[in-house]
């Protein structure tokens, strides 16, 4: 029982800071201990592989250059998601893809997010204050929130809007007088045109600063005076009691359980209140850095007692799918296409619908999104040339040379999760393999019945209300 | 016009060819090009989307055709035989298709494994001085040497590090003498071999003078003996001297326009006016190699390198008179 509840919570540790692990991986996880497998994913050592993009490249070249739609950076993603050993610092990505929300739809130059999330991958366990420089200077925010039309004469506000409201403090903590002021400060970051996309493929943008363009005059904000520039914005922004408290209630909304939706966060108080004080007193006295704070989150008590208290988003579905059955390991013909799976479930990667990003938790499933979810699991772990489903079947066929209706629902929901399910859940997988009946694997031909069986039952799993949590 | 002078040598930038465009009159992703002794050039557009795979054209870039549409998943390697018939391995589906020079698939051969003659995401080819094709069997780390119709005749190399082991290897040439030239792609070398295969040498330094390689897609030999290497994870070509010490390198110089690409911008409006915002200094990116995927040099000489991202061919030649450049006129 003690081994039991040891895999599950190391099932729901790679779940959160990764996108899950087989059995087999979580066995070795459970013998390598908790806290030094925190440690692993926490602080990677240079020997822990990422996805080789290189790889990639050769043999699906345009998956690098990217194109006018988001399907060839979604596909590069997907790889890097399956096939990085780093797993939390991908998890990660996927946080500030989530947080600074940035959309191809109007970027329209795909390469540029593929080189966002590529910095949030390099930069993104890093400090917060850096992290949020990088974004200020980055290409595709820049185009994204048009700060490349903030000029002294005629200053934009949309970019210092969203980094007040979106990035940092949260609706309530600023004023209007304040966001100008934001916005005045940032004037001059912009962006140099660019050689164009035709007649020979994609360039990059690349971030400039144009003093003429820039606003030195004297500015008001947050209470402070000066002659302030977009650092200087940056520090005082940081020296806010907010600032932590919104960074890691977004934090914890990722990585522990789901939180209202981002702007019902100035009516609606956390869900663990104590939980962020505490993570927000690590994030102040360590200088922003984010790593203590992670390292905080998964060693603690609420996050250990938080087993699917989140809505999987459709790329944890997505992912956590391919990488149970050993599926799209290296580059793969099919990758443009899956790549859209997680599109076709309401998270297109690259193009969330608006800078607040993806409404998530329990609004990740509708009527359609539940169908296309549950159908991609079921064809996934029903298939018996996966890998993974392979493994399963050895597993659930370790003892003896007959399965009851009964072990084979108890030893395909602890493999498939482990999955913590209802009694009425239990009951309904149960009747379905009752009427089956007893299975034999003593031959070859009931062996192969046996993977028939096991697959649809993980099918059936896939189906249950519960396997919708992570 | 770009020249580079290096050790009594002189490179001349030429001219540009191809410019993007999916299907048609244009490249994608190119790599391997082989070339015709009338000219003919054919050029292999990689990646994985519905596309024209080959695409035939001349130095004049005329557009002579295209053919093996949607045929392939993942082509990698070309070779021309001496009949004219043009070969070209699929890398995910483990075979070699046999094409007349109008596009017509004669035969295919192949069939995935690792014994003997079974190949493993087959890439590079070359045909040697008794017209049999030399294979990079690249998943199964060796080359395999084949009859034109597919009959298995030798092969040499294994998966690894070491000499003569190959980490999923990808061009292929031979020179003047018989011997062979494989770029070594995850192992960051070339290495040459005599006819038999017998390990040589290798090109790519392993110190810090300017010679490594990283990721090498494609290898040529010049009739002096000096080695082109398409470094395509450095996005330049590496040029050796015969014993493997390195002379130059080329980053690419293609700053102007193709034909093709300049009657694009004659026809469209929008991008000439967006060309004219480009910072002057910035337009040195323009010509840079990124993604170098395929060398050859033709029976003119030209040094013809296909630039895969850039989806165009930079071509260059050589003074061979190897005078000392007289520097003081």
């Amino acid at each position: 029982m003690e081994r039991h509840e040891d895999i599950a919570l190391m099932a729901h540790l790679m779940r959160r800071a990764g996108f899950g692990a087989d059995r087999d991986e979580l066995e070795r996880l459970v013998d390598q201990g908790y806290e030094e497998t925190v440690e692993q994913l926490v602080n990677p050592t240079d020997d822990i592989p990422p996805a080789d993009d290189l790889l990639l490249y050769r043999y699906i070249p345009a998956t690098e250059t990217g194109g006018p739609n988001p399907m060839p950076g979604a596909a590069n993603w997907l790889y890097n998601m399956v096939n990085t050993h780093r797993h939390l610092e991908e998890k990660t990505t996927l946080f500030w893809h989530q947080v600074f929300a940035t959309g191809n739809s109007k970027v329209d130059n795909d390469n540029h997010l593929t080189a966002q999330v590529q910095m949030f991958r390099k930069h993104g366990m890093g400090n917060y204050r850096d992290l949020l420089i990088r974004v200020a200077q980055n290409p595709a925010m820049i185009f994204w929130l048009d700060n490349n039309e903030n000029h002294k004469r005629a200053p934009n506000e949309n970019w210092g809007r969203e980094l007040l409201e979106l990035f940092s403090l949260g609706v309530g903590n600023y004023t209007e007088e304040d966001v100008f002021e934001c916005a005045r400060a940032f004037t001059g970051w912009t962006i140099n045109a660019k050689i164009p996309r035709q007649p020979y493929h994609r360039f990059s943008w690349s971030y400039t600063f144009r003093p003429e363009e820039h606003d030195f005059g004297q500015k008001t904000f947050l209470g402070h005076t000066g002659n302030f520039d977009g650092e200087d914005i940056i520090d005082i922004i940081l020296q806010q009691p907010a600032c932590a408290r919104f960074v890691t209630r977004h934090l914890y909304n990722f990585f522990v359980a789901d939180e209202a939706q981002v702007p019902a966060w100035d009516i609606e108080p956390p869900r663990d209140p104590d939980a962020i004080d505490y993570l927000s007193k690590i994030f102040v006295d360590s200088g922003f850095e984010l790593k203590p704070v992670l390292k905080a989150i998964f060693l603690s008590d609420f996050f250990k007692e938080a087993m699917y208290q989140k809505v999987k988003s459709p790329a944890e579905v997505v992912v956590g799918t391919l990488r149970l059955t050993g599926d799209m390991k290296g580059p793969d013909k099919r990758l443009m296409e899956m790549g859209q799976q997680t599109n076709y479930m309401g998270q297109s990667l690259h193009d969330p619908p608006s800078v607040e990003g993806w409404q998530t938790g329990r609004d990740w499933i509708n009527s359609g999104s539940v169908v296309k979810r549950i159908n991609f699991v079921a064809d996934h772990v029903s298939n018996p040339d996966l890998p993974g489903v392979q493994s399963i079947v050895r597993r659930v066929a370790k003892n003896g040379a007959q399965i009851t209706p009964d072990a084979l629902v108890d030893r395909c929901v602890e493999l498939i999760g482990p999955l913590e399910i209802s009694d009425d859940t239990r009951g309904e997988l149960l009747a379905h393999a009752e009427d089956e009946g007893p299975i034999s694997y003593a031959t070859d031909v009931e062996y192969a019945e046996l993977s028939r069986r096991v697959g649809d039952m993980l099918a059936l799993i896939a189906a249950t209300v519960e396997y919708q949590f992570g | 016009m770009a020249t580079r002078t290096v050790a009594g040598r002189t490179w001349h930038f030429d001219k540009i060819i191809g410019f993007l465009s999916v299907r048609g009159r244009g490249l994608w992703h190119p790599t391997s090009v082989a070339s015709a002794p009338d000219g003919t050039m054919y050029v292999l557009n990689s990646g994985a989307r519905p596309g024209c795979a080959i695409t035939v054209l001349n130095m004049e870039e005329e557009f002579l055709g295209e053919f093996a549409e949607d045929e392939f998943s993942w082509p990698e390697g070309l070779a021309l035989d001496g009949e004219g018939n043009l070969y070209c391995s699929d890398g995910h589906d483990h075979y070699v298709a046999v094409y007349t020079p109008d596009g017509e698939r004669i035969a295919q051969w192949g069939e995935e494994g690792s014994n003997e003659g079974q190949l493993n995401s087959p890439s590079g080819l070359a045909f040697d001085s008794d017209e049999n094709l030399l294979v990079v069997d690249s998943l199964n780390g060796r080359v395999q040497k084949f009859t034109k119709d597919g009959n298995f005749i030798s092969s040499w190399g294994s998966p690894g590090d070491g000499e003569g082991e190959f980490n999923r290897p990808w061009g292929i040439t031979t020179d003047s003498a018989g011997d062979v030239y494989v770029t070594d792609w995850g192992n960051d070398r070339v290495q040459k071999f005599s006819a038999e295969g017998e390990y040589l040498m290798r090109f790519g330094s392993l110190i810090d003078d300017g010679g490594q390689l990283s990721h090498p897609a494609d290898v040529a030999v010049d009739k002096d003996g000096d080695v082109y290497v398409a470094d395509w994870g450095n996005n330049r070509v590496q040029i050796y001297y015969p014993d493997g010490d390195i002379i130059t390198s080329l980053n690419g110089d293609a700053r102007g326009f193709s034909k093709w690409a300049q009657e694009f911008l004659d026809s469209n409006a929008d991008y000439r006016a967006a060309f004219q915002r480009v910072d002057p200094t910035d337009m040195v990116e323009l010509g840079l190699f990124q993604r170098p995927g395929g060398i050859i040099i033709d029976d003119a000489g030209h040094i013809i390198i296909s630039d895969g991202i850039r989806c165009r061919l930079q071509v260059y030649t050589k003074d061979d008179d190897y005078l000392v450049p007289q520097f003081n006129l």
